[in-house]
């Protein structure tokens, strides 16, 4: 992504298109036809068939690894921003109090924790 | 200013990629490589692997007792080399790479530390070494020699202020109460599954040139050492030989090689037939009882043949001649409209049946035919038999029948010579079957054992009169216990 502008105009369709469908263009699921499944001459309980699209295996798998569920439809977007908001504003207010400076070097350690 | 710095701390609308970069590099950070490093840990340190799954009473258990996200903590804890990465990563490379097999369900434990608590935790420690430093002990005591009532005083104060921080931090770091969390516990076994289908898996993407990684030389140098060296490449299974013999018996051999589907039933072999039918039976109902006469003749028509039978509706009511066929019980997946009724030739000297207290004689004939009951392996047939020959004694507590027809016995009885009358009168409703002051108290016997020829099954009856006469006895009982087989005379 080039910059911080292009990144904020993403939504979800233009995400899907521009970066998921483009990433996975070159990875294929073989996915065997309904047929296959239906001939008793291939009954067998070990059998596993994925009926996945490409994006929703990739983001199923991501969600083993912290992906939120239904991430794609905006779960888990921003989370705890006004959290994060509020500790910067906080932390913007105390680096004018200490008289700015590079997290107040004049503090020990100590009370930068006490703070 | 104001509506801008508003719009800056607006929750933005835009897609997130954030969440998503960071799944993704988790899911990168775990490579081929990094899965055999694992690997080769887990094989080099299986017992402490073991160790790690103890249930709440830290024992050592194969039960599902862990939670897939303990393990890492746990491996630790037990000095496992396990780095940050992995131990963010391993509960999430065993569900994905190893597919490892979980069940859920809830179990009690302490939520994890808060920021407040972690911080709480190192102001404490920091505070601890500052003091330390500051009350560095040497000439210590000659300095407080040296202090007036006032820096005393001061000191005094210091050190409670200190106590009270202290306590306030050891409060605020105290962890929670443990709260009932969702588990996906697993166990060493399947830990272990998904270990070897991880394994699978990665050998086979190298095999495949869908992974460059290919320097499992550690890994197998501590799977061999293990003594559990990885199977190299899938065994053909043999090959499965065509199932041609189907009997000993030449005849039905040929008849059953020419069957080409499962619907046919050929014609059995004439050598096979040992049985043939009543398809038509008339009497006059004067002269009803009499029919059992025929049956001679008609065994004598087919001098080869052991068995008649005869088939009949089963709403048809049982007439004089069925009196004497045994009912063969139907199975369960049998749709037959009819019900099957059998003879065997040899009933026909049923009228010869003679009932004697066994003799030594007997015990052979008694065990070929305790050995052949098909509840044989429930029996303890050589007990059975022990109880038969002690029987014989005059010491013993039981009495021993044998039923004969000419010179082969047919059936076997064990009673006992006395019961316990006074308990199955204060546990069961005897008097309600019986007249208790009808009976002698030494009319009363048990039917310890019994077996009968199945071809006499229908002579039961006669049979227990004969019993109850030769040993003076009027009542019979039979006991039941949870593993007794129900002879079919009841």
């Amino acid at each position: 992504m080039n910059n911080e502008e292009e990144y904020k105009k993403l939504e979800k369709a233009n995400t899907c298109e521009e970066y998921f469908d483009k990433w996975l263009e070159d990875f294929e699921i073989a996915n065997p036809t309904g047929e296959y499944f239906l001939d008793p001459e291939n009954a067998d309980s070990s059998l596993v068939c994925n009926i996945q699209t490409k994006l929703e295996f990739l983001l199923h798998t991501l969600e083993i690894f912290g992906l939120p569920v239904d991430y794609i439809n905006g779960a888990g977007h921003h989370l705890n921003w006004n959290e994060k908001a509020k500790a910067n504003q906080q932390r913007g207010k105390k680096k004018k109090a200490t008289g700015g400076g590079k997290g107040g070097k004049g503090m020990t350690k100590l009370e930068r924790m006490q703070q | 200013m104001q509506a801008a710095k508003d719009a800056q701390n607006k929750k933005p609308e835009h897609f997130d990629l954030e969440p998503f970069k960071k799944a993704f590099k988790s899911f990168i950070t775990i490579s081929a490589e990094f899965r055999s490093q694992l690997r080769t840990h887990f094989a080099q340190k299986q017992d402490d692997l073991i160790n790690c799954f103890r249930d709440e009473h830290e024992e050592n258990s194969f039960k599902r007792c862990i939670d897939i996200r303990e393990i890492a903590p746990r491996l630790k804890t037990n000095g496992f080399p396990i780095d940050q990465q992995m131990e963010e990563n391993l509960g999430a490379l065993l569900l994905c790479f190893g597919d490892i097999a979980f069940e859920s369900g809830y179990g009690e434990r302490v939520p994890p530390e808060t920021d407040e608590q972690r911080k709480a935790k190192m102001l404490l420690e920091m505070r601890r070494a500052d003091r330390a430093k500051q009350g560095d002990g040497k000439g210590d005591k000659k300095l407080q020699k040296q202090l007036t009532t006032e820096e005393l005083e001061k000191k005094k104060k210091e050190d409670d202020d200190w106590k009270k921080e202290e306590e306030k931090l050891m409060n605020q770091m105290k962890p929670d109460k443990p709260m009932k969390v969702l588990l996906n516990l697993t166990s060493i076994h399947d830990l272990l599954n998904s270990v070897d289908d991880m394994a699978t898996y990665d050998r086979m993407l190298t095999e495949l040139a869908m992974t460059e990684f290919e320097q499992f030389d550690d890994e197998d140098r501590a799977l061999a050492a293990l003594g559990k060296p990885f199977d190299k490449g899938q065994q053909l299974l043999p090959e499965l030989e065509e199932h041609r013999k189907y009997s000993d018996d030449g005849q039905i051999q040929s008849i059953c090689e020419q069957i080409n589907d499962l619907v046919t039933i050929p014609d059995p072999p004439e050598s096979a037939k040992n049985a043939f039918a009543i398809t038509l039976f008339c009497m006059e109902a004067a002269v009803d009882s009499r029919s059992i006469d025929f049956l001679k003749y008609a065994f004598n028509l087919f001098p080869d043949r052991d068995y008649l039978i005869i088939t009949q509706p089963h709403t048809v009511p049982e007439n004089a001649l069925l009196s004497k066929f045994t009912l063969v019980p139907k199975t369960m997946n049998n749709t037959f409209a009819h019900v099957l009724y059998l003879i065997h030739r040899d009933y026909l000297l049923e009228q010869d049946i003679e009932v004697t207290r066994t003799t030594p004689e007997d015990y052979k004939q008694i065990s070929e035919l305790l050995f052949s009951n098909p509840t044989v392996t429930f029996d303890s047939p050589e007990l059975t038999m022990g109880m038969f020959k002690q029987a014989t004694s005059a010491d013993s507590p039981w009495i021993a029948f044998s039923a004969r027809v000419e010179d082969s016995v047919v059936a076997a009885f064990l009673i006992s010579k006395d019961v316990n009358l006074e308990y199955y009168v204060s546990h069961f409703h005897v008097q309600d079957q019986i007249l208790m002051g009808e009976h002698d108290r030494k009319g009363h016997s048990r039917l310890v054992y019994s077996i009968i020829n199945p071809i006499f099954e229908k002579s039961t009856r006669f049979l227990m009169k004969e019993l109850l006469r030769l040993s003076d006895k009027t009542s019979l009982y039979f006991e039941i216990q949870t593993k007794t087989v129900i002879p079919t005379i009841f």
